[in-house]
């Protein structure tokens, strides 16, 4: 069953892409509820679908934008997020810079364009090659080369300042 | 790789020109404790990176939504519905196929190569009441035949109804 084999493995980097957009756990759960819904009752059809996983990319996307548009409420019990622990840092001093700079790349992709923070979390997060961005988020192969170089130097630029400036 | 390569490396991954397993690359050269001065404020960028992917779902949600899927009923590929113009139309072609085929199947009168040989001046009537009595035999056999024609018409046309009527 396709459900099972191809969609149910997939669920963890639907959540991550739905997290990208609209920034909470919660919601970000509900987004991949709603498209595992949409999946399931597509039943057998999904057979006809040519790239699964960019269809399912896409779909997420989508479900995320229009959360999005409706404006949807915050929660009002967050759920806890989970300490972001550094692989290298040992000290609990080092663990405090990690995630001071961990909150600080966050805030710069959240900060990039839509489109940008997209092709850079699918690219650099989730491995996928530029065909597949470029299925997933219905844009040009030279589409996403170019988001991609722009949302790139914009890190690049900001890790320097930020260095620069010795935090 | 060595801090060289690492740095031709990261000079076309900001371009956007490295390939996924020169990105994989980097990713392993950058979770190494010791690098070097100048490469270390990309450091953090890789590591996040890494970070972010083991971000799973949390258990709550996978029992939930494990739930949900048990209870909903499994799928299967949507029926089609014909449009009721096309399921005339597949009828009226079901109807002409069927009344085609009856035709087809029905033996051919066999042909009588004597034809020539036969003396048809010996059947011939040989006064009105012999003529009557032929016309009126002949009649019999044609009403015979086409309430045949009919009868079988009808046990086609209800086969065809059985036949359409799950699609409506």
């Amino acid at each position: 069953m396709e459900f099972r084999e191809q969609i149910w493995p997939i669920k963890d980097r639907l959540y991550r892409l739905a997290l990208r957009l609209v920034n909470d756990r919660a919601e970000a759960e509900d987004v991949v509820q709603e498209v595992m819904i949409k999946l399931w009752r597509q039943g057998q059809d999904l057979h006809l679908v040519q790239n699964l996983e960019a269809w399912c990319f896409r779909l997420t996307r989508n479900l995320a934008l229009d959360k999005l548009k409706g404006g949807y409420q915050k929660r009002r019990v967050a759920l806890p997020e989970s300490l972001r622990e550094s692989p290298s840092a040992q000290r609990p001093d080092q663990q405090l810079e990690w995630q001071d700079t961990y909150e600080h790349i966050q805030q710069i992709i959240s900060g990039l364009p839509e489109q940008h923070r997209l092709v850079v979390h699918l690219r650099d997060i989730e491995g996928l090659s530029y065909q597949e961005i470029a299925d997933a988020l219905d844009m040009s192969m030279p589409q996403v080369k170019t988001n991609l170089f722009r949302a790139r130097q914009v890190l690049r630029e900001s890790l320097l300042k930020r260095s620069a400036h010795g935090c | 790789m060595d801090a060289k390569q690492a740095r031709q490396l990261l000079e076309r991954y900001f371009n956007g020109e490295t390939r996924l397993e020169e990105e994989a690359q980097l990713r392993s050269f950058f979770a190494q404790e010791k690098v070097p001065a100048d490469l270390r404020p990309y450091q953090p960028l890789f590591q996040f990176f890494g970070q972010e992917q083991t971000r799973t779902t949390s258990t709550r949600f996978n029992q939930q939504l494990a739930q949900q899927a048990a209870r909903l009923p499994v799928v299967q590929g949507r029926r089609r519905q014909l449009s009721p113009i096309f399921q005339r139309l597949a009828v009226a072609a079901l109807f002409v196929l069927a009344v085609g085929w009856w035709h087809y199947q029905s033996p051919a009168p066999p042909v009588n190569r004597a034809t020539a040989a036969i003396d048809w001046s010996k059947y011939e009537p040989q006064n009105e009441e012999e003529a009557f009595r032929v016309y009126q035999s002949a009649m019999r056999k044609t009403a015979r035949a086409l309430q045949r024609s009919v009868q079988m018409a009808t046990t086609e046309l209800e086969g065809v109804k059985k036949l359409v009527q799950p699609l409506q």
